[in-house]
């Protein structure tokens, strides 16, 4: 008897459910379970990731009956671009603020858009982390460190480190 | 009677003062601002902003978070009707109709009576969640932890019963909101669960930086793979105000959908894109002439615009009585109640009045805000939809990471959000929605937690959730909502009603 994955969505997403359902019923295992009466922390996601699991193999078992839409193709370019920045953005605020690390972002971000040119996004960065330090910094006062943290930024008043 | 308009007095004794109407004005105009904006929505909005609220008093930080709201359901009309693409999601119905107005040169009375028809129904929705919020909040002062297991069960049902696309997937997904959010210190034993060794996740996951994840950083990896192709109408945009025979052809759509839109803003898991899609069938149902509909009919603009105003006005009634959050932007709302140390739940309008009415109060004065913003001012919305995705884009990406490090001032919290990001993407490309897992996500800990506590009380035994009269009826209810979904017929019309997208 051959498989024929006629419903690609729904059977990739029952996959992940079975993967995700089995991970968490696995961790919930080391913590007590504890009884009906007196549940243990891993009482309640135990079982709500074997439900999981179960509906995930529903899911995958249909999928083989049923037609339905292929898995859309992955355009890694903006993935990569978009959320590789905001991961550097992640590492790199606290040591270099918004200032630098804003700059960065807005760029790396735009790089990931169809239609890239340095000047405009270079202008389109200052612009941004300008307004972000003006108004969220100072405006709003978000607790957001602004300048690098180095010695010879700190007499700067808004440079200043919570 | 009497006692009704006492406590209107004062919420407007408290919307009133100059601070309160100011956050008012500017969750109002912010609303608008990304209800226009295709791309962003007030989830990711609200979770961006919630830090600016944190020294400004709750009841304020309030009033804001409600106008962005809905507000963003006046904007979203405003891109529908102009460019066919719904600057919201509940406005993806005023795309049919309202767009052909526009093609056909009465861009201006579609924005107008969508306009006015959100006022009318946003007043009438307040009307009603004044009146009918303080009953309901003490009947649920008597309900035990069975009583809320069951309620939230409800809620979650309803969630998936109205999302698009598969039904086995939705709770799947629900099911999965639901284990994210048992991530970090388990309240009973204070064992931390689910943390990957990252001490930041022992505090569990902001659900800020996750929802802007799924809802911002996701979109916007979609919206980039896409050429946007638009067909604007910015340029000639006049006579705003409905002449005597549009509001006559209004007038009655216009009922409907308030109607309708508040009775299905209430239901948990309801809100404005369902109140919109059921009061564009309904007008197709009882118009006389069902073909004019699509090629531009008046009524096909009133009645969804009503609707969705109505609705996300209604949506409040389950989170400030109940505490439970019927739809993600409301999910949202009750983070920053909890943020602001404010307990939601039943017990909100004796303890802390002054809150409760303020914020029902500022809805009314809100759309009045709206109208002005909306009539007058569209000018100046109109101009913001020239504005190129590839500077708006970045923009988003800025203010969230923004706002999602100052939500707990750390960098984590940015890390997550780029992580959901992804997991978002993805939900996209296996055709998954993230509504229902926000809605799970939020309520996981709350619904273990009473699940647990019933059991105990019950000494173990499971049958306590059906022999409590109104667990039982909830429980009811939520089996029926399953039953229809399940029998072919009808979920056959839910398939159709969503396919109009």
């Amino acid at each position: 008897m051959a498989f024929k994955v006629r419903n690609p969505q729904n059977f990739w997403s029952g996959v992940l459910f079975i993967a995700v359902g089995l991970g968490y019923a696995y961790m919930a295992r080391s913590y007590a379970l504890g009884t009906v009466i007196e549940m243990g922390a891993g009482f309640f996601p135990f079982y709500l990731g074997m439900m999981m699991t179960c509906l995930g193999t529903v899911l995958v078992l249909v999928s083989l009956k049923t037609t339905g839409e292929a898995v859309g193709r992955f355009h890694w370019k903006p993935i990569l671009w978009v959320i590789g920045s905001i991961v550097v953005f992640g590492f790199l605020l606290d040591v270099l603020g918004v200032v630098v690390a804003g700059l960065l972002l807005v760029v790396g971000v735009s790089l990931g858009g169809n239609q890239f040119r340095w000047k405009h996004a270079l202008l389109l960065a200052v612009v941004l982390v300008a307004f972000s330090v003006l108004v969220f910094g100072l405006g709003l006062k978000l607790p957001i460190p602004l300048c690098p943290d180095f010695d010879w930024f700190r007499p700067f008043p808004f440079c200043r480190r919570l | 009677m009497m006692e009704f308009f006492g406590n209107l007095a004062l919420g407007f004794g408290v919307a009133l003062t100059v601070q309160n109407l100011l956050y008012c004005f500017l969750g109002v105009l912010l609303g608008t601002l990304i209800g226009v904006l295709p791309g962003i929505g007030p989830v990711a909005t609200i979770a961006m902003l919630l830090p600016a609220t944190f020294h400004v008093p709750p009841v304020a930080a309030l009033i804001m978070l409600a106008g962005i709201y809905y507000g963003a359901q006046y904007g979203g009309s405003t891109t529908a009707i102009l460019i066919n693409l719904p600057g919201e999601v509940s406005a993806v119905v005023t795309c049919i109709d309202g767009h052909q107005m526009a093609r056909q040169g009465k861009a201006g009375k579609a924005l107008g009576i969508a306009a006015l028809g959100s006022f009318f129904a946003g007043s009438v929705a307040t009307g009603l969640v004044a009146a009918f919020a303080p009953p309901l909040a003490k009947a649920a002062l008597k309900f035990g932890p069975a009583e809320y297991f069951s309620l939230m069960t409800l809620g979650l049902i309803s969630a998936v019963v109205l999302a698009s696309g598969s039904l086995l997937k939705a709770i799947t997904m629900v099911v999965m909101g639901l284990l994210f959010g048992l991530t970090g210190t388990d309240p009973n034993s204070g064992v931390t669960r689910f943390s990957f060794g990252v001490a930041e996740l022992s505090d569990g996951i902001g659900i800020g930086a996750m929802a802007m994840g799924m809802f911002g950083f996701a979109e916007i990896l979609k919206n980039l793979e896409a050429g946007q192709k638009r067909e604007a109408f910015t340029k000639r945009v006049s006579g705003l105000l409905p002449d005597w025979s549009d509001i006559k052809a209004c007038f009655q759509p216009t009922l409907r959908g308030t109607a309708l839109g508040s009775m299905l803003g209430i239901l948990p898991g309801g809100g404005p894109i369902l109140g919109a899609f059921s009061a564009y069938t309904l007008e197709k149902k009882v118009s006389n002439d069902p073909s004019r509909f699509g090629k531009g009919a008046i009524a096909g603009v009133a009645a969804p615009e009503s609707a969705n105003n109505a609705a996300s006005q209604t949506s409040f009634i389950p989170l400030l009585t109940l505490g439970i959050p019927p739809n993600p932007v409301l999910a949202m709302m009750l983070g920053a109640m909890i943020i602001h140390g404010i307990q939601p739940g039943p017990q909100i309008i004796s303890s802390n009045p002054q809150l409760f009415w303020g914020v029902i109060a500022s809805m009314w004065v809100g759309n009045a805000m709206l109208l002005v913003l909306n009539l007058p001012l569209i000018g100046m919305w109109v101009k913001m939809l020239d504005v190129p995705y590839r500077y708006l884009y970045p923009a988003i990406v800025i203010f969230c990471c923004i706002g999602v490090y100052s939500i707990s001032n750390t960098a984590m919290d940015v890390l997550i959000a780029a992580a959901f990001g992804f997991i978002g993407y993805l939900f996209i490309k296996l055709g998954c929605e993230p509504a229902p897992l926000l809605l799970g996500f939020v309520l996981g800990p709350m619904l273990e937690e009473n699940f647990r506590r019933a059991l105990l009380l019950s000494h173990g035994d499971p049958l306590v959730f059906v022999q409590r009269p109104i667990s039982a009826t909830l429980l009811a209810i939520a089996l029926v909502l399953m039953a229809l979904v399940l029998v072919p017929n009808i979920g056959r019309k839910r398939r159709d009603a969503f396919q109009e997208e």
